[in-house]
């Protein structure tokens, strides 16, 4: 990989892993650093010279590894108390721009905290992050139809959810 | 999915870098990707890598070994195709002016009438040798007189005099060998007399090139002479008027 391909990758999924690491973790700090710990990692793999197929597909599984290292170390802190907080799911200047969506923030990352992490994952990167099947089952090294089931068991569980709310 | 939850996911789209902090890693991520840009670990892939490297490197000095060696192959050895293929035709290619490959020329059809004296004396010249050598020795010659006529051309009859004078003289010694072996060796006997023959026309044909250029040299000779020798009066008259008007 080259240094402008490097470049053009961060430009193009930077924000899109950031985001999806905010939806695991919660945490707008800790997300930037394991982005940015994605990046580099993928850069150091890519100048042994192996060549990297699909980079948003490898910056994703570098980025779910670290995720689910830092979840391990450190259990999330519930939601309820990150709100309490002063926990900002967005950030602060763009937040208070619109307000009246942010009910529906809330809304969605209640949904999201209720469910097991491997099913949170999977919503992510299907509705948030707009990844296909195909390319979740290979960032998570499974078989597309094992996906699209998983997917459809979390998909169930979230509109339970938000039909009981 | 319906549709009120689709748009509550696509809410958390608006979550993202802002441009300062984007910014800050991406200079981070840069500047770490610059300095750590391909330090090339020697892997075993990597060795992988070079092994045709290392190939291409044995096989050019054995290939140089075998081109020495080759230097010494008569007709009817194994080396003599790389002698003949390879080593001239690469020494033919270094020499890069028409004076430089004509030397180079000459110096090869001599060594083609060198083999067969050696072949004779080794009881070695058979016609399949014989063949080869004349071959090689008619290709050489066309060649020869083909630059000598271009350097000719290029106004530098002289050099091409000289050349042609050189391998006139060198040319009859060999024809002095030639017959000397023929005379000796009976039973190969033909072959000889057929390169003799070929060495001789080849003398004989550059010989009347090289007389006919010396002629029309001098001729052009006594024309020039006449021109610069005007020019200098000319050129002394105008000194000479300028020390008067000093």
């Amino acid at each position: 990989m080259r240094e402008e391909e490097f470049s053009a990758a961060y430009e193009s999924y930077s924000d899109a892993l950031f985001r999806h690491c905010y939806f695991r973790l919660y945490d707008r700090e800790k997300s930037k650093d394991i982005v940015q710990e994605a990046f580099i990692k993928t850069w150091e793999y890519a100048s042994k010279g192996t060549e990297i197929e699909n980079t948003r597909a490898f910056l994703y599984k570098v980025l779910n590894n670290l995720i689910v290292d830092e979840i391990r170390r450190k259990k999330a802190l519930s939601l309820e108390i990150l709100l309490e907080g002063g926990f900002q799911p967005i950030d602060s200047k763009e937040g208070r721009k619109n307000l009246e969506n942010f009910s529906d923030f809330k809304d969605l990352l209640k949904i999201i905290h209720k469910m097991e992490e491997s099913k949170k994952n999977l919503l992510i990167m299907r509705y948030v992050d707009e990844l296909g099947p195909k390319e979740i089952a290979h960032i998570l090294g499974e078989n597309e139809n094992v996906i699209s089931v998983r997917l459809n068991r979390a998909l169930k569980e979230v509109k339970e959810i938000f039909h009981n709310e | 999915m319906n549709d009120e939850l689709e748009k509550i996911f696509k809410k958390g789209k608006e979550v993202r870098l802002n441009p300062s902090e984007k910014e800050k890693m991406r200079d981070f991520i840069i500047s770490y990707a610059r300095k750590n840009e391909r330090k090339q670990k020697l892997s075993i892939f990597s060795i992988f890598k070079t092994i045709p490297a290392i190939i291409s490197i044995v096989v050019i000095f054995s290939g140089i070994g075998v081109s020495f060696a080759a230097e010494r192959a008569l007709p009817g050895d194994i080396l003599y195709p790389v002698k003949v293929g390879v080593n001239e035709e690469a020494r033919g290619l270094v020499a890069l002016s028409d004076e430089k490959k004509v030397k180079w020329l000459a110096t090869v059809a001599e060594r083609r009438i060198e083999e067969t004296e050696t072949l004779v004396k080794e009881n070695r010249l058979d016609s399949s040798a014989k063949d080869k050598i004349e071959k090689n020795f008619e290709e050489k010659t066309k060649k020869i007189e083909e630059k000598l006529k271009s350097i000719a051309e290029k106004s530098n009859s002289v050099e091409a005099e000289e050349v042609s004078r050189n391998l006139e003289n060198a040319l009859e010694r060999h024809e002095g060998v030639l017959k000397e072996l023929s005379e000796k060796k009976s039973e190969s006997k033909e072959e000889i007399e057929s390169v003799l023959g070929n060495v001789k026309s080849f003398r004989e044909s550059i010989r009347k090139s090289r007389e006919g250029s010396e002629k029309r040299r001098g001729l052009l000779d006594v024309s020039l002479l006449s021109a610069t020798s005007s020019s200098a009066t000319s050129t002394e008259g105008e000194e000479e008027d300028e020390e008067e008007r000093d």
